[in-house]
């Protein structure tokens, strides 16, 4: 069993990146309860081998690659056997909130490699660099990943935007 | 941006950057993360690491034993005696089933546990089934997974006291045996449902929660209990600020898990300010047809089925002819379908004479085991209607039928669990079954080819056209895990 400074260490460390994860994890799958349980089995994981993850360079950067696989890993089985969308379960849960909407139809048509990254870039601010070395793919890869996900998710907030002028328009 | 104040591409770039991760900075913090305290995530975790280590100690003893098991069939293979074996299992590779095999030789402790909690199984469920039907008006259908349920009813019991505890013993059919040696039986039999599936060529996942009102204490020694039978997880909820979105997420949960699009577990308004705790517990199964069994749909056809009310309805029937296990006993008749790899089978059963309901009072243990103990080899033409069924029930009125009385009531007694006093609300399960020509869940490729059987000269003709059961059961541990109680195969599942 782990002493008393293992487990005060874990708690801080799970304290300071557990609800940050979790978010990351919401944008990759968009699907509030998969990425709380992801987020909580990767951060078991930790724990059941906390003595060798305690001393990695980074153990936010492990823990947040298990539960990128464990997300990935779920969402195939989930297409597999349930034969749903990625992204309806906002549509059905919130239908009034149509940023959320045209954000998360936007990343449902992106592989999930291509997803993470994104979600890598814009919400922990990891550059090219990092985010090849976390991936483990080419730096080309990712430059070309952000800049087409850049101009992707751009157009959908241009479409967002656009349908608002319109609505406000009318309503005057 | 130039000299001229004109913007370069860079400058356009880090302006749709900041606009992207203002948009998804935004978004994602709607997501209010419930997530357990550390020291509930370290309490599942440990409970993990006992597990495996228990686990480790059984399959290494089971690697030792299997090289002796594993030299009788292989040294002396009787050509007979493979065909049989090959038969069985619906042409699984033979190292395969011999893996299997010698997986369950070797755990005896485990199996004889899951045993034993399949008979409570059983006894659950014959306990059940007839009071669920009949407040369905026997014009709806009815899905159960007694092991989902058994499971659940052991995590309560393992944290009641007195008369509330002793009359869920009771309803299980365990009365007189410790709550803590009951959750070591539903252990196994959980253990017993999820292994070997590489080679029983089906998909089976368990998985159970707590979802706990953050505001509520409770106690350490539950959470340990928890979490070294059932690998419990834990989620801390804010059921008292956000009843309706928590209710979201545990049903969203439970069609995570489940992988089909089930019924609400729990309807809007079960969840309120005043909810304690939730225990809930998923399941999903998956599983091809035997080979030897593979449904032709170029033979399903519209066919008349006689629902209890005298009324019919027209349902896309699947036919089948060949050699199947029937049984006639006690004004019953069933027929067995078994699934790819041997292991699991579909029981399906109807009323001889005289109707379901009857049928279904009449129910006990040794009824099912003595209609199990009578099946024969024989040769049929079957006519059994696709299945698409959904059925959301609670299970308060059955649980009660079946003695459940004190956890409903004010008198509850959950001291194990917390100090508050608290009662048991409702206790509910949401199933979806579907049943084709290729299998239980359809889902992943068969791979079945169609081989059909021409029925011969004193084929019996077994039509399900009227109100039947369809049972889907562990062989292994002798466990019922599915339960339909097929009332309308027209009613499109909700």
């Amino acid at each position: 069993m782990l002493g008393a400074s293992s487990t005060e260490g874990f708690d801080a460390f799970y304290r300071d990146g557990s609800a940050r994860l979790a978010r990351q994890i919401f944008a990759f799958t968009n699907d509030p309860a998969e990425a709380l349980d992801v987020v909580q089995e990767a951060y078991v994981r930790a724990w059941t081998r906390w003595e060798r993850v305690a001393h990695l360079d980074d153990p936010h950067a492990w823990v947040r690659r298990v539960a990128f696989n464990l997300a990935k890993n779920s969402n195939r089985r989930r297409r597999r056997f349930s034969e749903q969308p990625l992204p309806q379960q906002v549509v059905e849960e919130d239908p009034g909130d149509r940023s959320r909407l045209e954000l998360a139809a936007a990343l449902s048509t992106l592989s999930p490699e291509h997803r993470q990254a994104l979600v890598l870039h814009y919400l922990l601010g990891l550059t090219s660099h990092e985010i090849a070395t976390e991936m483990g793919v080419p730096i080309g890869t990712v430059k070309s990943w952000l800049s087409r996900g850049r101009l992707h998710l751009s157009a959908a907030l241009d479409a967002l935007e656009a349908t608002d002028d319109c609505e406000r328009t009318q309503d005057a | 941006m130039t000299a001229s104040g004109r913007r370069t591409p860079d400058d356009r770039n880090s302006v749709a950057d900041a606009r992207i991760r203002r948009a998804l900075e935004a978004w994602s913090s709607e997501l209010a993360p419930a997530l357990p305290s550390p020291e509930l995530v370290r309490a599942r975790g440990t409970g993990r690491i006992r597990r495996r280590r228990a686990a480790t100690a059984a399959a290494a003893v089971a690697a030792v034993a299997a090289l002796v098991t594993a030299l009788v069939p292989l040294s002396h293979p009787s050509p007979a005696r493979q065909q049989q074996s090959r038969a069985a299992s619906g042409h699984a590779p033979l190292l395969g089933e011999l893996a299997a095999h010698m997986r369950r030789l070797t755990t005896p402790r485990v199996l004889a546990d899951a045993r034993q909690a399949a008979r409570s199984d059983l006894s659950l469920l014959t306990a059940t089934t007839a009071s669920l039907y009949r407040s369905a008006g026997t014009t709806r259908n009815v899905v159960l997974v007694p092991s989902s349920l058994g499971e659940v009813l052991v995590q309560l019991e393992l944290g009641a006291r007195g008369q509330t505890g002793s009359q869920i013993a009771t309803a299980l059919g365990m009365g007189g045996t410790s709550a803590s040696a009951q959750a070591q039986l539903w252990n196994a039999l959980s253990q017993q449902l999820t292994i070997d599936q590489r080679v029983s060529h089906v998909q089976l996942e368990q998985a159970n929660y707590l979802f706990l009102e953050r505001t509520l204490h409770v106690h350490g020694t539950y959470l340990d209990a928890l979490a070294r039978y059932f690998g419990e997880g834990i989620w801390e909820a804010d059921f008292a600020g956000r009843p309706a979105a928590t209710t979201r997420t545990i049903n969203s949960w439970v069609r995570s898990v489940s992988h089909l699009r089930v019924p609400p577990l729990l309807p809007p308004g079960s969840i309120t300010r005043r909810t304690a705790f939730v225990l809930a517990n998923a399941f999903h199964f998956d599983a091809s047809w035997s080979r030897a069994l593979a449904f032709d749909p170029g033979r399903t056809h519209s066919a008349v089925f006689h629902l209890a009310s005298g009324a019919t309805v027209s349902v896309p029937t699947m036919h089948w002819s060949g050699v199947l296990r029937t049984a006639a006993l006690d004004g019953m008749r069933a027929v067995e379908l078994p699934y790819a790899g041997g292991r699991f089978s579909a029981l399906a059963i109807e009323p001889e004479t005289g109707s379901l309901t009857t049928m279904l009072d009449s129910w006990t243990p040794t009824s099912l085991s003595h209609l199990e103990a009578g099946l024969r080899q024989a040769t049929v033409d079957l006519a059994l209607p696709r299945l698409s069924l959904g059925s959301a029930s609670s299970c308060n009125g059955a649980l009660r039928a079946a003695g459940v009385r004190q956890a409903f009531s004010t008198g509850a007694d959950f001291g194990g669990i917390t100090s508050t006093p608290t009662a048991l609300d409702m206790v509910g399960q949401s199933v979806a079954i579907r049943v084709d020509e290729h299998g239980t869940n359809a889902g992943g490729g068969t791979g079945s080819v169609s081989t059909l059987v021409s029925g011969g000269r004193d084929a019996v003709a077994v039509a399900f056209n009227h109100p039947f059961v369809f049972l889907i059961r562990d062989d292994a541990a002798g466990a019922v895990i599915v339960e339909a109680v097929v009332a309308d195969p027209a009613a499109v599942a909700s």
